[in-house]
């Protein structure tokens, strides 16, 4: 009874298709819909090895304890978590900078700290623009310029009452993530040496318009905040 | 295709009908592809909030599949540097289906499944993409990356090998 492959694989994903229920597509659906958005995948695993590296770090480094007391709003582990992020890119072993200030944008949003989110999101975007200048081509660095302007303008997009709007609190968000993926699929396409130009062109094109798109929501905000600069000024 | 441009125009209703039908399949090509149910449940979940916050910036809806595509391997791609993990397959099984039924069809599909497992998790992406979605070489390409040469060729080394472990399967049987 010997079937192709490629049957048996359509037929595999039609029972996982199937076996989604609909009661379940609904709740997903309805929570998506739902906002606010921007956040998921708790980093709980991640904690108890970040854990065991920075008992390592401890002994070995009384200048890190010291960071570690640095710590922001939340985990008690967060500032010990920075401070061994930092000291891992300084000597060269990781690259993990990004990835967490992306996973802490994710969770501020999730808590409701629009701000503190839209600051993360513009940390990632900062540590992704550095970590693409090492290859060196022009297409790369103007990428990584763009980048660097969005993370700038995201900060300055955070309205002096801290009050975003949802909708542009995920929306940048979703930019910083795609950003973020471009940027690691450039890297991995320059180690292969594939024709990555494109790839940067595409992450420029990105880069550029969250910069306008924050740009904008700066413009709102201060149209807000300072009523008197707009012509209407009947309004209290 | 009228529901891609009233949602992309902003309704509500259209967009959850495209969601709806979205998310079974999601849910089925990352959890073929190798996360565990659960990961794929959320990646799922995760794909969706990034169609629904970007596809007012679909310029033309006949894109929409490629680009809907691009959005979950992104996601999937993500999954992949976050956990740097070999992927693990799970049964799968309909919640509700009764005990004979998760028998069955467990039974029905262990072969695919353990192929499946000898590959990359990239080339269970590819192949789920074309064989499964029957997207064209274009886009499964998308604008990042690969040119449809690339992705061609790589297409036809994931299915040599998927053929390859399956029929060492069978062999075994």
């Amino acid at each position: 009874m010997s079937t192709s492959p490629m049957d048996d694989l359509k037929a595999y994903a039609a029972s996982l298709t199937d076996s989604v229920s609909m009661a379940e597509t609904d709740a997903v659906v309805a929570g998506v819909l739902r906002a606010p958005r921007g956040g998921r995948q708790p980093v709980k695993q991640r904690v108890t090895a970040v854990g065991v590296v920075i008992a390592t770090f401890l002994s070995a480094n009384v200048g890190l304890a010291a960071a570690s007391q640095n710590a922001a709003p939340g985990d008690a582990l967060y500032g010990v978590d920075r401070a061994y992020e930092r000291i891992a890119e300084f000597v060269g072993i990781s690259d993990s900078r990004t990835e967490e200030r992306l996973q802490e944008a994710n969770d501020l949003a999730n808590r409701g700290d629009a701000s503190a989110a839209l600051a993360a999101a513009s940390a990632a975007l900062e540590a992704v623009s550095s970590s693409l200048e090492d290859p060196g081509s022009d297409s790369y660095r103007e990428a990584a310029n763009s980048i660097r302007q969005a993370s700038e303008e995201i900060t300055h997009a955070i309205p002096a009452s801290g009050n975003s709007r949802p909708e542009f609190v995920n929306d940048m968000m979703t930019e910083t993530r795609m950003i973020v993926e471009l940027a690691h699929q450039l890297r991995d396409a320059a180690k292969t040496a594939g024709n990555a130009s494109d790839a940067a062109k595409e992450l420029n094109d990105r880069a550029k318009e969250l910069s306008e798109r924050a740009k904008n929501e700066k413009a709102n905000n201060s149209d807000k905040e300072n009523p008197k600069d707009s012509k209407d000024n009947s309004r209290p | 295709m009228q529901a891609i441009e009233r949602a992309r125009a902003g309704d509500s209703e259209a967009l959850a009908d495209i969601l709806r039908s979205a998310h079974p399949r999601l849910v089925a090509y990352f959890a073929g592809s190798g996360p565990q149910r659960a990961d794929a449940e959320d990646l799922a979940a995760h794909t969706l909030e990034a169609v629904v916050t970007s596809i007012h910036k679909l310029k033309n809806p006949l894109a929409f599949e490629g680009w809907f595509w691009q959005i979950a391997r992104y996601s999937f791609r993500g999954w992949i540097r976050r956990t740097r993990r070999p992927a693990r397959f799970e049964p799968s099984y309909a919640p509700g289906a009764g005990p004979e039924d998760a028998i069955h069809l467990s039974d029905e599909h262990t072969q695919i499944r353990t192929a499946l497992e000898m590959l990359s998790p990239k080339d269970r992406s590819l192949l789920w993409l074309r064989d499964v979605e029957e997207l064209s070489y274009e886009e499964i390409g998308g604008r990042v990356g690969s040119t449809v040469g690339t992705v061609r060729v790589a297409y036809h080394r994931a299915r040599k090998r998927l053929e390859e472990a399956y029929g060492a399967l069978e062999q075994d049987d």
